[in-house]
This record gives C-alpha cells, structure tokens and sequence, in this order.
C-alpha cells in the first residue's frame, strides 16, 4: 500500500517545527518505531534547515516541499526546493576525534542525516532546485 | 523554546527546554554569551526538560564550552534526555562535553 501526503511552505526558520510536526504525525501514523521516527524527522529537519540557511542565499525565502510516502517497508521523505543546486557529496564529516579545541562548528547537520536514515539521494529538480529524499526502511 | 537562569553556589545554572533548532538556538547562544562576556564562565545546562536538539543546537554548545573555556570555566549537562543524547553520542560530544544525572552532580562537579 502506498500512502503519500505533502506539505507547502516557505524556507523561514519558523517552517521547521511544523515540517518536524508533518513527518512526525506521518511516521507515527504508518506504525513506525518512536525511535525511528525520531531519526526521520532530525533528519528532515536538518535538510530543512540547510535550505532556509543556504539554499536561497540573501532572497527573502522560497518554497519547501515536503512529501511523505509509504512504499512497502521503505519510508521515503523528499524534500524540494527552488533554490542553487547544492552537492550533498560535497560536505565532508566532521572530524569525531578532534578535541574540544579543534572540533569544528561545521559539517555536523550532513553527519547527523547520513547517521540516520539508511540512504540519502538527491537530484537536482527541473526546472531549477533540488530534491532530496530520506529512505528509512523497516520501520 | 525556554530558558530560565539560577545561580547555586557561585555557578550558574540554566535550564533549556522545549526544542533547540535553527529557529531557537541563537538565543540561547546569546544567553550563553552574555552570562560569559559578563565574568560568569561556570556554567551548568539542565537539559532535562530539552526534548529534541538539531545540529543548530549542537552548535551552540559547542560555541558556548569553547567560550567557557576559554574564559577558564566550562559547560557542563545536566539530565540530558534520550532523544538529545543520541545526537550528543552520535556527533561525539559526549566525548568532549561532562555530562551527569543532575543538577546538583554537575554543580558538585566544579568543587571536585
């Protein structure tokens, strides 16, 4: 059975708690686990919040997509936007070894994304953008 | 997102709760920042009513325990629930931040 519902809204800060509550009230919605939709929605979140603050540059915003869909035992959730394509393969991890001093502030929401969700794909959207889309399998 | 701020024997203890993310993380970086610009750099986070962080709230501690630091103190977590806990483990914080049970360990912990 495949069970698909979507959410509009503006890249603003202010979107990202309800994108957590969207993916939130799906995932529980479908039966899966409490900690794996957890993990889903930090990691939309965090796709999210990378568009808000990079995705649209100094303009006032632009439009997020997200979906949530069922296929089987694969969650998937995409996300849009219509902003410069960004390379996700780009982001390098931060360094876990590091101590305190030398522990950088960057890198750390694409760790925590590839941490936890079993893939991650992007493609870049026609005309302009990108989608991203978090697969969670086995709920 | 709330923060609430008491001192107990000379330490400052803030309590965070509700969700850290990119919209709220910055005020509490700036509470951080001006409680340590202002000479008060031992600091204890209650996080035990802190339900979800995102990187954006990683970022803020780790700012803040640079700051700490820096200025010869530190930032130390109290009662860290689950959900934050996984992401402070997963991103190695909690190799390189205290953490304790409670309040009172963590503020014990400055006098050890």
């Amino acid at each position: 059975m495949t069970a698909r519902r979507e959410l509009l809204l503006e890249a603003r800060p202010e979107s990202l708690a309800e994108i957590r509550e969207f993916v939130l009230a799906a995932g529980q919605d479908v039966g899966m686990t409490a900690e794996a939709v957890r993990d889903l929605v930090l990691a939309a979140d965090e796709i999210a919040a990378n568009i808000v603050e990079h995705g649209y540059g100094s303009a006032q915003g632009g439009p997020i997509r997200v979906a949530f869909e069922v296929t089987g035992e694969e969650v998937r959730v995409a996300i849009e936007d219509e902003a410069d394509c960004f390379d996700v393969a780009t982001v390098s991890d931060p360094d876990l070894e590091s101590d305190w001093q030398e522990r950088q502030i960057g890198g750390l929401g694409w760790f925590l994304v590839r941490n936890l969700v079993d893939e991650i794909r992007h493609r870049p959207r026609t005309p302009v953008g990108n989608v991203y889309e978090l697969i969670k399998r086995a709920r | 997102m709330d923060v609430s701020v008491d001192r107990s024997r000379n330490i400052v203890v803030l309590r965070v709760s509700g969700s850290l993310d990119a919209l709220t993380a910055g005020e509490l970086s700036d509470r951080f920042s001006a409680l340590i610009d202002g000479g008060e750099a031992r600091l204890v986070a209650d996080l035990a009513g802190l339900d979800y962080t995102s990187s954006a709230g990683l970022r803020t501690l780790l700012g803040a325990l640079k700051q700490a630091r820096g200025a010869g103190g530190d930032l130390r977590l109290a009662a860290v629930q689950g959900p934050v806990k996984k992401v402070l483990d997963l991103s190695g914080f909690s190799g390189i931040m205290k953490l304790f049970s409670d309040v009172e360990s963590a503020i014990d912990s400055y006098s050890e």
